[in-house]
């Protein structure tokens, strides 16, 4: 297994990156249910090809998966059509028509296809190179370091609030029940506010021990290689089947 | 509010993608006028901070809890183009990572969060600020309120301009929990700025994106 995923890691991160894009565009641009559960088998196939456990994904999907399930019972009620069933809540009613089913099971597979793919992508390429994919696609450096940044700084900072809310809980403060609880409000609010304060300051240290460790705000860009037929061949296949793809859904074989 | 891949069109997608890129290009451009090589880190920080932010839960009542956004918050403390940045490079990591809102919606999503409700939050802001060194109760609340709605809008619009549905019917519920939730982030931005005030009061007057020499201008 390990042996296989090493055989797939090294493709360029720029091309993978670029083989996702294409595919999620196929994606949105699919109109048939069959179609679109064909492409989540490929996406599972891929996975399972490069070696990713799925609990994993399972549970990285976990964060994305309840706004999902709530678009799919939202949507069926927003879409003009004709109505399959209506419920009634207090003195209004909501029908469900059969368009808006459709509709909503398709942006639902669609959705989940993306997901995937974007998982699959950033849980095999480090986040060092996909930042030079992203590079390589003309996203500007400032952003790009903010990104990194961020990356950096967000475990710190959680932990300063798990902290900040242990040591709450140790005082014996209790959450409110409602937005009217003023109490409450102001509590969380300043212990927002404290960890702020925190943040502030300890970025400003960490910037200087990294300019004293020589760090100078160059771009962390190094030049990558030629480009071999297999980092292109991805890419290639991607587009290839996403074209193959977008063909028989506008009736190209039937 | 994070708009997912599949529900716009392909012509919405372009025209706000375009959008986007116009104002990630513009303000990278007005942030590296303004900012301190060495404050470059503390976009990071805040970007962390507001991503952290998020995970705080407030009580709303009847069970439910809702938490801070943050686009109008790093608006105040950072300046509208810093923040859009910020708010930009949030949106990446929730959409490449976390799945929340799609890759080609990202567009979409930054003109909606990182310009409109940014923009719009900050110049309504604006209107009700009378000196560099206070802040308005009743401006923060008006602007957290404007940026939420904004952002409800210009996504409601485009899900109708992508012939998804009618406006008429996207349009109401939307508007309405927005309202909600938008006086839920006024109230607690309103919070955090005042006692941000109180303790460090030289905060609000933008000193993060203020190159040395221009402070307090």
């Amino acid at each position: 297994m390990i042996l296989l995923r090493d055989s797939v890691k090294p493709v360029d991160a720029t091309m993978k990156l670029i083989a996702s894009l294409i595919f999620v565009l196929g994606v949105i641009l699919i109109n048939r249910l069959s179609l679109l559960f064909l492409c989540i088998g490929v996406v599972l196939c891929c996975i399972l090809f490069m070696g990713l456990p799925i609990g994993i994904m399972l549970r990285r999907l976990r964060t994305a998966l309840p706004f999902l399930c709530f678009m799919l019972l939202i949507v069926p009620f927003q879409i003009p059509g004709k109505p399959l069933f209506s419920i009634h809540i207090g003195f209004t009613s909501l029908i469900a028509t059969e368009q808006g089913v459709l509709f909503s099971l398709m942006l639902w597979l669609k959705s989940l296809n993306s997901i995937m793919i974007l998982l699959l992508l950033t849980e095999t390429t480090p986040l060092k190179e996909l930042q030079q994919a992203l590079y390589t696609l003309r996203v500007p450096d400032l952003l790009l370091q903010i990104i990194s940044f961020t990356f950096r700084y967000f475990t710190i900072i959680h932990q300063e609030f798990l902290r900040i809310d242990r040591a709450q809980r140790a005082r014996g403060f209790q959450k409110g029940k409602s937005l009217m609880n003023t109490y409450t409000l102001k509590i969380i609010a300043q212990s927002i506010g404290h960890v702020f304060f925190r943040a502030l300051d300890r970025s400003e240290r960490i910037y200087w021990s990294m300019a004293a460790r020589g760090y100078n705000r160059t771009p962390m860009i190094k030049k990558t290689g030629p480009l071999c037929y297999r980092d292109c061949s991805v890419a290639l296949a991607s587009f290839c089947f996403t074209c193959f793809m977008i063909w028989i859904d506008k009736g190209g074989i039937l | 509010m994070h708009i997912p891949d599949g529900l716009l069109s392909l012509p919405t997608l372009a025209v706000t993608g375009a959008a986007s890129v116009g104002g990630i290009g513009t303000a990278v451009k007005k942030t590296k006028e303004q900012l301190d090589d060495h404050k470059i880190p503390l976009l990071g920080v805040m970007g962390a901070f507001i991503f952290a932010a998020q995970m705080i839960n407030f009580p709303v009542g009847m069970g439910t809890s809702g938490h801070l956004i943050g686009a109008f918050f790093a608006s105040i403390l950072l300046g509208p183009w810093a923040s859009a940045l910020v708010l930009s490079a949030i949106l990446i990591i929730q959409s490449f990572f976390f799945g929340d809102g799609g890759v080609l919606a990202l567009g979409a999503n930054i003109f909606n969060m990182a310009v409109i409700a940014n923009f719009s939050g900050y110049y309504l802001y604006q209107l009700f600020k009378r000196n560099e060194r206070g802040y308005s109760s009743s401006g923060i609340v008006a602007g957290g309120c404007i940026s939420v709605v904004a952002a409800a809008l210009a996504a409601a619009v485009e899900i109708f301009l992508s012939r998804r549905s009618e406006l008429m019917i996207v349009l109401p519920p939307m508007l309405f929990w927005h309202i909600i939730i938008g006086i839920g982030e006024g109230l607690i931005t309103l919070f955090l700025i005042s006692y941000i005030a109180k303790v460090r009061s030289d905060l609000l007057l933008q000193p993060v994106v203020n190159k040395e020499g221009h402070h307090g201008k």
